[in-house]
């Protein structure tokens, strides 16, 4: 879902970002480390702990062997992701480590973890000098990601024009641009449903079905709408109305449910501008990262 | 035949060419010629090509497509006269072929739970319903809803129906109809459309690649099998 995340979460590790993660809602697992790892917590914040001692998201932090994980209470954010050096040793299904529940394939055996379950991961070395007592588990890096512009929900989310925009009425098209909508508790992964005023479009004709996107917002026939994500069916049939600009998907994925969200209508020009500044500084963070971790690893002498 | 067609962009990612709501095979046809075509020799940035009925939906990563293909700011100039182009070029020139399946269906109203209401609503025998849903070969226009399900056409006009207003969960393997199409589910679902059989056949499978064994532009024809026959299949 939040891929901004997911990819930090990677770099602050030295994953590149298409490394498999963990994807956790709240209330999230307890893990146990049965070897040392390098990790980050990138995405909500669910009070994550260490042997019950808290530690920071959106930062990297070395772990020992048998120390937990846990989170304590979801303080903001709708889904968090674990990401591990070396990533996590999941056998690809059709290119992707991602798990397919209705198919029962994909990811860890096709289904959700649960308990007991034990996932492997590829081995690191932990630089030994780090850990003065026995009794700490872990060791802080010393750098941290600052995401708060990335994910400020009360700025309205971007969106721009669909197919059928033309198709809504006057005072529709104003509502959806000034009106607050809630994020129905019945939102998921496939799509977020939204609770605000009813629009109505100026023609009832039916449409066939067309590709849809990630981002995708469209009309349902009760006059709410709702925004594709992340597991989307790939076709539908329901008036596109807009779409979400790329940049604010990440945001949109930490909405959790009953948050209330506005939108505001930019240009397509304005929503490309914007996702190639949001590139170019995504690429600036990634080699900072790795440059980091990498004069971290040297000055510890040891490797990667 | 050049057909009038739309082209839009759907957010900065992605772009649609669309021929249009009026349902033909030979849009369709171009449609999956020019998904044939852009997979073959993909543009640098392209990611994926999605086809429907009469449309093509191109996604593609902005950061990756060539500075000289973002005109005014924004890549969709180029994506459009690049999808006309490629229309043009497949519309004289057909170059995908699909192929053909036999699909069993068990039409027994225990297993086809709206058979008897739905002939009874449109003045047929059951038989009859039968008969002309699997007397003819259907063409699979696209993929979607679920991994594998088919949309298929054009259904014999007297079997038109509308969609139920309310979904139930439909069985794994449910062949239904609603509209001009017909389907089938392969997985348990809510869904809409009018079940009128099922089909013994396990349509998804994880282990094999592709997963699915069919492909829009293929045809499916059914053809009926006992209750008994169906309790006892044997997957291959």
């Amino acid at each position: 879902m939040d891929q901004y995340a997911t990819r930090v979460a990677n770099w602050l590790v030295g994953n590149v970002e298409t490394v498999v993660v963990l994807e956790m809602h709240f209330p999230a697992a307890h893990i146990q480390f049965e070897k040392d790892a390098l990790i980050s917590i990138c995405g909500a914040d669910f009070s994550p702990h260490v042997d019950d001692k808290p530690i920071s998201t959106w930062q990297p932090y070395l772990v020992k062997k048998n120390a937990l994980l846990s989170f304590k209470k979801p303080v903001w954010g709708a889904r968090t992701y674990l990401s591990i050096r070396g990533g996590f040793n999941i056998d690809p299904w059709l290119n992707s480590c991602s798990t397919h529940i209705l198919a029962k394939a994909g990811g860890w055996q096709g289904r959700p973890l649960q308990k007991h379950d034990i996932i492997p991961f590829a081995d690191i070395q932990l630089p030994a000098s780090l850990f003065h007592s026995p009794d700490s588990f872990f060791y802080r890096l010393p750098w941290s990601i600052n995401h708060h512009s990335i994910y400020n929900l009360t700025e309205a989310i971007q969106f721009t024009i669909g197919p059928e925009w033309e198709q809504l009425d006057a005072a529709s098209q104003s509502e959806l641009q000034t009106a607050c909508f809630e994020v129905s508790t019945n939102s998921n992964r496939m799509g977020y449903y939204l609770l605000g005023p009813t629009l109505s479009r100026k023609d009832p004709t039916q449409l066939i079905s067309s590709g849809v996107t990630f981002g995708t917002i469209q009309l349902l026939p009760n006059g709410q709408m709702v925004i594709l994500m992340a597991d989307h069916q790939t076709t539908g049939g329901y008036p596109r109305l807009g779409f979400v600009a790329g940049v604010d998907l990440p945001r949109l994925c930490q909405a959790a449910a009953k948050t209330a969200i506005q939108f505001n209508l930019v240009t397509l020009e304005q929503a490309v501008q914007k996702a190639l500044t949001r590139h170019s500084e995504n690429e600036q963070l990634r080699t900072l990262c790795f440059n980091n971790l990498n004069s971290f690893y040297a000055t510890h002498g040891c490797q990667l | 035949m050049r057909m009038q067609y739309r082209i839009f962009p759907c957010g900065e990612s992605a772009v649609t060419f669309d021929l249009g709501d009026r349902l033909d095979m030979s849009n369709n046809q171009a449609i999956l010629s020019m998904r044939e075509k852009i997979i073959r020799t993909p543009f640098p940035g392209f990611i994926e090509a999605v086809t429907a009925y009469n449309s093509i939906t191109l996604m593609y990563d902005l950061a990756s497509l060539r500075p000289s293909m973002l005109v005014a700011d924004s890549p969709f100039t180029f994506i459009s006269e690049y999808l006309t182009e490629l229309y043009h070029s497949v519309s004289d020139n057909i170059l995908f072929n699909g192929t053909s399946h036999r699909v069993p269906v068990c039409y027994d109203p225990l297993l086809g739970v709206d058979l008897l209401a739905l002939a009874a609503s449109k003045n047929l025998d059951p038989d009859e319903l039968i008969q002309l849903h699997h007397s003819t070969p259907y063409r699979i226009y696209m993929i979607g809803f679920l991994p594998g399900f088919p949309y298929m056409g054009a259904l014999d006009n007297r079997l038109f129906a509308e969609r139920k207003n309310k979904p139930i969960q439909v069985s794994a393997g449910s062949v239904a109809v609603a509209g001009w199409q017909t389907g089938i589910y392969p997985f348990s679902s809510p869904g809409g459309w009018h079940v009128i059989g099922r089909t013994p056949v396990r349509l998804f499978h994880p282990q094999h690649y592709p997963p699915v064994q069919w492909n829009a532009g293929d045809t499916v024809t059914f053809f009926p099998i006992s209750l008994h026959d169906f309790l006892s299949y044997q997957h291959p």
